[in-house]
């Protein structure tokens, strides 16, 4: 019986190519773009689990009621953890973790370099988590304070082929051990170079490890199995109150695995590119929007090819055939389809990988050793398109009757499924139009923010970490950069530009009204600030040079002002984290956060230690400029590489994912563009074969070549306008709610609707005119004597 | 064989019924060879149709070898329909995209019959019928008589107790006309019972009995 089905659906692929070419391509198209899609989504879903206790492993994320709504942060009082494993048993572990962030010179006898990204942890980090390790004992590599565990990759870089377990890496004048060789995975939150104990972040980052203030390390918890994560969070939620009176927050615990797509705050560690959940389930419904028309091709095509298929269909019955004969042999020829286009798509995901890895800044790969569940999953795939793609010809076709199939066959050949046709192409294009507003409306936005004035300077902006030379000589290497025609502005900050220093409801001003909590975001800057950002003052005057205090002085930016409610505020007595001083200027409020954000209430003080340099340049020549400063730091900084930052490019990374985001669905609305054409060119062709006797009969009679072209087309064009219709609503429902995601954003015009409607309209009316101008110019008596 | 009491069939359109069959009783016994004759639009493939159970009666009873039909579910009718019952029709009704083997083949699939037992039963069914040489030709590639024959050696290949032929000579010019009939003239010596519509009195002639039909009604049952 296999063989006979197979034979049947061989010889009608072969048959009727035209019809096997537009399913087969659509179906290749749409799995490889699914392919393509579920690679990138298990990898996004499968981000953490390898961790052996991955599902009792939390991260404490600390919340803070303010003025400005709830602030939620990962970065814990560095005397939570241990407080934590003290009092409650359930809470077998812990472990402090800060890293991920570039910038510290580490040597190696001749060698040295400053890019590679440091974390210190507790020891414990390597029990908790499981991070593979090459060499070393995860138990012990710790002992030693001053002890280092490197990536493999570093270890490449730093000693080659030699063994690095017991070579001596330095940091400043520190010499640190290697103790151990681990690997970081692709799809861990956690992204490191090398890695040291934590305590010595006391000396190298100024951490006080029994404070109760928030600091910048985090903290993560193991619970025992048989606990509830929900009635420890409860028992615990208070516990900061409790050490720690002033303060507000409340602990909330986050599940290891739901790090990556469910943190809702800005997550700092600097290289790791957090996901969201909301994407995932955007893709998602791509690949499955893609699939289905896909799909919807095939029951179009097939459907309008059933009167042909009827008479068989009516002699099988007469002959012996049951229903699920009929049914089952109907599915099976949309199986093989979607084999034998599995098979192409694999191809085709081959070849596209790497532009697909390119766009999604990922590494997928189809390879079957790594990903053998994959490989259930893509025959899962084959069977489920298989599936909807074949139901509704096998189950419209086994259920006729007999006689009807024969007798209608033997007389018009016409079985009436133009609305089923109808509707599958007015959803095609629904979903079509959809994309292609989606994909207009991201791009109006991308624009929109990066052509937003941000209320500063940030073009030619560059910024790295003054070390100690650096720092101490600060006024005179000040003056020197500044003699070069080419550089404007030269500023410190602790924090490059925007990311504050820290932030703190621990303030106090003249006057105080307000009864609730105000976060406010505190960066330490100094004189030339203003001036290198070209930022302007609207009340009072900025930190100089000729007016020095004894006493702290504090600016703040215009919304800080608001939402402090200070009336008059220059000359105000000010207390933050118990600093006093007073109020000397406002600043005209800019955009000190991503645009996601609304303009954060903003404190600024002098500060005169090491911190990040900014240098503002001239558009004139950058290059040169650039190896002048590196020429300069280089005289302080013997031996050190330059390396240094665009502001600019930071600015950049906060889009980052939506700009992933439109590029990916510019190029799937592409691809469903695709697909959709091909059923249209499908059905046209059918369409105008079906109708050859009755056009020639109107030429006849006196139709003009033009009159048939309109007849022709104008279905079309009707379905592809309801489409709009449809498509219009549910896009802009959907597009609103993303502009939601940011502060600031564009107003949702008609335009990116009509232009995506007319685009559809005008690529339908082109894919079908070639078969239409064929038809409306063929000889009308041969096409008669054709039927 | 087969006994009909009262059979009737209508089409009921936009509430007006349309008769096709009125007041039909018939009994037909093994190894018969009846001809039904009438004019155009009589009923008569209608009837054929319905003692072939691809139709369902309006009203009336039927019983074949004393199962109840008109009482039998679908799947029990398709039973006695696949072991019992060949068909044969005016326009062939070959399946195009297979082969005269594979054709042939196609019932005993639906019969389930065993890989080894099939192909013994088409070699056999190829030689009676003298088409060996043609077993890996598709329809299109056969004469009208040829298709025929290939239609008839598959009507015979599940072995039938009952042959229904409509007007199964209509298409073919006279001489391979009369061949069918010469067939099917044999097969019921063999024992099969045949059933044949047909306008030609000549070859109503080849049956025991004829059935008229005219506006539904049985005129005329005629030994
Ligand atoms: N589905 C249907 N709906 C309504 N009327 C029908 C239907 N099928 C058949 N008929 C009518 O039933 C009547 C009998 O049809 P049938 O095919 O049995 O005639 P026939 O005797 O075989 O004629 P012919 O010699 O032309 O083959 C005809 O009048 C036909 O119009
Ligand atoms: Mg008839």
């Amino acid at each position: 019986m296999f063989n006979n089905y197979l034979k049947i659906a061989l010889r009608n692929l072969l048959r009727h190519k035209s019809f096997s070419v537009i399913n087969l391509l659509g179906f290749a198209i749409g799995m490889t773009c699914a392919i393509l899609i579920l690679l990138w989504v298990s990898d996004e879903v499968g981000f953490d689990r390898f961790h052996k206790n991955a599902d009792t492993i939390y991260r404490v994320v600390i919340v803070t009621p303010s003025s400005s709504g709830i602030l939620r942060s990962a970065q814990a009082p560095n005397a939570l953890g241990p407080a934590l494993k003290e009092c409650y048993p359930e809470i077998i572990d812990f472990t402090r973790y800060m890293g991920g962030y570039s910038g510290w010179l580490i040597r190696y006898g001749e060698r040295s370099f400053s890019n590679d990204r440091w974390a210190a942890a507790d020891p414990s980090f390597f029990t908790l988590f499981s991070f593979p390790f090459v060499h070393g004992n995860p138990k012990t590599v710790f002992e030693n304070r001053y002890s280092v565990v490197i990536t493999e990759k570093m270890a490449k870089k730093y000693f080659g082929d030699e063994n690095p377990i017991g070579k001596i890496l330095t940091k400043d004048k520190t010499d640190l051990e290697v103790t151990g060789i681990i690997k970081i995975p692709q799809n861990s939150h956690i992204q490191f170079d090398y890695i040291f104990p934590v305590v010595n972040m006391k000396e190298w980052f100024i951490q006080d490890l029994q404070s109760w203030e928030q600091g910048p390390i985090k903290t993560y918890i193991q619970l025992s199995k048989a606990v509830s994560a929900k009635k420890i969070n409860n028992k615990i939620t208070g516990i900061i109150e409790e050490y720690h009176a002033q303060s507000k927050s409340t602990i909330q615990l986050q599940p290891l695995k739901k790090i990556h797509l469910y943190t809702d705050f800005q997550d700092d560690a600097c290289n790791y590119k957090q996901g969201n959940a909301i994407y995932v389930f955007i893709f998602l419904s791509i690949a499955v929007c893609v699939l289905l028309i896909a799909c919807f091709n095939y029951m179009n095509l097939s459907t309008a090819r059933s009167a042909q298929r009827a008479k068989e269909v009516g002699v099988r019955k007469v002959i012996g055939a049951k229903k699920t004969n009929i049914i089952l042999q109907f599915w099976g020829e949309a199986f093989l389809l979607t084999i034998i286009a599995l098979l192409i798509a694999l191809v085709f995901t081959d070849l596209l990988l790497p532009l697909f890895n390119h766009l999604s800044e990922k590494q997928l790969s189809l390879n079957i050793a790594v990903n053998f569940k994959l490989w259930g999953g893509l025959v899962l795939l084959a069977i489920i398109t298989g599936v909807i793609a074949g139901s509704y010809p096998a189950l419209y076709l086994s259920s006729m009757h007999p006689l009807a199939v024969i007798q209608i066959s033997a007389r018009s050949g016409k079985i009436g499924h133009v609305h089923l046709r109808k509707i599958l192409v007015i959803m095609q294009f629904t979903i079509t139009i959809f994309l292609i507003i989606a994909s207009l409306a991201i791009y109006h936005q991308l624009s929109f923010m990066k052509n937003k004035d941000l209320g500063y300077d940030h073009k030619n902006i560059i910024y790295f970490y003054g070390y100690g030379k650096f720092s101490n000589n600060y006024e005179s290497i000040r003056s020197e950069l500044l003699n070069h025609p080419n550089i404007l502005g030269v500023s410190k900050s602790f924090a490059p530009f925007f990311p504050e220093t820290d932030q703190s409801s621990d303030v106090d001003w003249e006057g105080r009204t307000v009864d609730s909590e105000i976060v406010l975001h505190h960066n330490v800057i100094d004189y030339d600030y203003l001036h290198t950002f070209k930022l302007t003052m609207v009340e009072g005057s900025f930190f100089s040079r000729d007016l020095t205090s004894d006493l702290p002085q504090f600016v703040m930016n215009e919304t800080a002002v608001k939402s402090l409610e200070i009336k008059n505020p220059v000359g105000k007595r000010f207390t933050y984290k118990g600093q006093t001083g007073s109020i000397v200027g406002v600043i005209k409020d800019f955009h000190n956060k991503s645009l996601h954000n609304k303009i954060a209430p903003f404190i600024y003080s002098l500060y005169h230690g090491p911190c990040y340099i900014n240098i503002k340049m001239g558009s004139a020549d950058i290059q040169t400029t650039l190896k002048y400063i590196g020429k300069k730091y280089n005289e302080y900084m013997p031996g050190r590489p330059f390396s240094y930052h665009f502001l600019d490019t930071n600015i950049n990374n906060y889009y980052r994912t939506e700009q992933k985001l439109g590029r990916i669905i510019k190029y799937f609305s592409g691809l469903t563009v695709f697909i959709s054409c091909l059923g249209l060119l499908g059905l046209a062709s059918f369409n105008s074969m079906q109708r050859t006797s009755e056009i020639g009969i109107r030429k006849v009679l006196g139709a003009s070549v033009f009159s048939i072209i309109f007849m022709l087309s104008k279905d079309f064009s009707k379905w592809v306008i309801i489409a709009n219709f449809i498509a219009w609503p549910i896009a802009y429902y959907f597009m609103k709610k993303w502009l939601q995601n940011f502060a600031y954003r564009i107003d949702l015009t008609i335009w990116p609707f009509i232009l995506a409607g007319g685009a559809a309209l005008i690529i339908a009316l082109l894919t079908v005119s070639w078969q239409t101008i064929r038809a409306a110019t063929a000889n009308p008596v041969e096409s008669l004597r054709y039927e | 064989m087969i006994k009909m009491k009262d059979i009737e069939k209508y089409y009921k359109n936009k509430f007006i019924k349309t008769w096709v069959l009125r007041n039909i009783d018939l009994e037909i016994e093994e190894g018969e060879f009846i001809t039904i004759m009438g004019p155009s639009g009589a009923g008569k493939s209608t009837l054929l149709h319905i003692l072939g159970m691809l139709d369902d009666a309006s009203g009336g009873e039927y019983y074949f070898y004393d199962h109840p039909v008109h009482q039998m579910k679908e799947k029990d009718k398709i039973k006695l329909h696949q072991h019992h019952i060949g068909f044969v029709f005016q326009q062939y009704h070959l399946i195009d995209e297979l082969t005269v083997y594979e054709n042939l083949e196609t019932p005993l699939l639906y019969k389930k019959v065993k890989g080894a037992e099939r192909k013994s039963l088409v070699a056999d069914m190829l030689d009676r019928f003298n088409i060996v040489a043609k077993k890996d030709l598709f329809p299109n590639q056969l004469s009208g008589g040829q298709q025929q024959l290939v239609a008839v050696a598959r009507a015979l290949i599940i072995n039938p107790k009952l042959i229904l032929a409509d007007e199964p000579t209509g298409n073919l010019n006279s001489r391979q006309g009369f061949e069918i009939m010469d067939l099917l003239k044999k097969l019921n010596d063999e024992g099969t019972t045949i059933i044949q519509v047909t306008h030609d009195e000549k070859k109503a002639e080849y049956g025991n009995r004829i059935i008229h039909l005219l506006d539904g009604w049985i005129e005329k049952n005629s030994k």
